[in-house]
């Protein structure tokens, strides 16, 4: 099948496309952009390349029936991000599980849809991957607790205003990002605190 | 530092005493890199570190590790992840270094506007930064810190601009924009 945007997805009994190209076996996240200008999104998928074509499938074996393929020549942009999830404080400190799944629906709900909101995220996510690398290596530290305690209270936050009116939704959600801030910065002087101690310690 | 093709080197044996046939066998894209710009730096916390390749399939911007400004910096950090980068080039290719890095932007060469080099100048580093065609992306800012020479590397970038649609515009300064800057961040 083609598309008039750029994208393929070819028909069952194409070559053995987990040979074509190069790729290899970590998740990413691929953001397209087409000359015609629309854009696609995969989240959580797997990428090989060649130099004329993108191949992308949530499937590492590429099964020609489930993999989408752009050819660059039909594409004006293509971002590849591969992040470990460990890379975001949240996940350093509280690991995945059901504090991270709220936390992360009280970001899809309320976050990401306002403009302040999004602006929040991106320093998060910019700033997050050294300060949670340092918190990661020091997971019992007293910074690290810390940010932990902070992170379970924004979990328990996000659960209770799910469960309250219009009125209470409102003020949970000034607390949970007032928490989130103090977060942050808890985190990084965290992070400048650990890696003194890193540097000066003999080892 | 700009090199052409650092893996395409006919010798069996790399600088580093690695021996490239051993990796003949591995697959390989077949993209011919006509321009690397090696140690690129973005941002401020944390300072991303890029190569710049342009290539035969277009532009390839892959940044990877994050400096912070007291302990990255301080301990010179962004130089020895530079130079394993520039390692991974030498012995394995654009290919590795693409997936070696954690983000890595292609654009198509249509896909380009023009890119922009600023010289620097006595106080700052040179710095090469990519317009998109479309006005609503983000644009790409890097500091070179491996390149002095910036009449031959604006030589070089003409070289590859000739006969694909972007323009090379080269200026005097260290084009600090500080308004460009939040807009890239948050774009």
């Amino acid at each position: 099948m083609s598309t008039d945007d750029g994208a393929d997805t070819p028909a069952e009994g194409s070559d053995d496309l987990s040979e074509s190209g190069v790729g290899d076996g970590r998740e990413k996240h691929v953001r397209v952009v087409t000359a015609a200008g629309k854009e696609f999104d995969h989240d959580k998928v797997f990428l090989r390349h060649t130099e004329t074509e993108y191949l992308i499938c949530a499937d590492p074996d590429f099964p020609p029936a489930e993999t989408t393929r752009y050819r660059k020549d039909d594409l004006h942009r293509a971002e590849i991000t591969q992040h470990h999830s460990n890379c975001f404080i949240t996940t350093a400190t509280a690991g995945e599980g059901p504090t991270l799944e709220s936390l992360r629906g009280f970001r899809a709900d309320v976050m990401a849809p306002t403009r302040s909101g999004r602006a929040l995220l991106r320093v998060y996510e910019t700033v997050s991957p050294p300060i949670a690398a340092t918190l990661a290596r020091h997971p019992d530290a007293g910074p690290t607790r810390a940010v932990r305690r902070l992170v379970d209270t924004c979990g328990s936050l996000a659960d209770r205003r799910d469960r309250t009116g219009s009125v209470g939704q409102a003020a949970l959600s000034v607390v949970l990002i007032a928490l989130y801030v103090v977060g942050v910065v808890t985190a990084a002087a965290g992070h400048v605190w650990l890696r003194g101690r890193e540097a000066s310690s003999p080892n | 530092m700009a090199s052409e093709a650092g893996a395409e080197t006919d010798a069996a044996e790399s600088d580093l005493g690695v021996d490239l046939d051993e990796f003949e066998d591995l697959p390989t894209t077949d993209i011919e890199v006509e321009l690397h710009v090696h140690f690129g730096m973005a941002g401020s916390f944390p300072l991303r570190m890029a190569d710049i390749f342009f290539a035969s399939d277009g532009l390839h911007l892959a940044e990877y590790s994050y400096i912070t400004p007291m302990f990255g910096l301080g301990t010179k950090k962004h130089r020895r992840e530079a130079s394993a980068m520039q390692d991974v080039y030498d012995v394995h290719g654009l290919d590795e270094v693409l997936l070696q890095a954690d983000t890595v932007y292609w654009l198509g060469d249509e896909g380009i506007d023009r890119v922009l080099l600023h010289r620097g100048g006595r106080f700052g580093r040179p710095k090469l930064t990519v317009y998109p065609a479309d006005e609503t992306e983000r644009s790409h800012a890097y500091r070179l810190h491996e390149n002095d020479d910036t009449d031959a590397l604006a030589a070089e970038l003409r070289e590859v601009a000739d006969g694909r649609p972007f323009d090379v515009v080269v200026k005097s300064g260290w084009g600090f924009a500080p308004r460009e800057n939040v807009a890239r961040f948050f774009s």
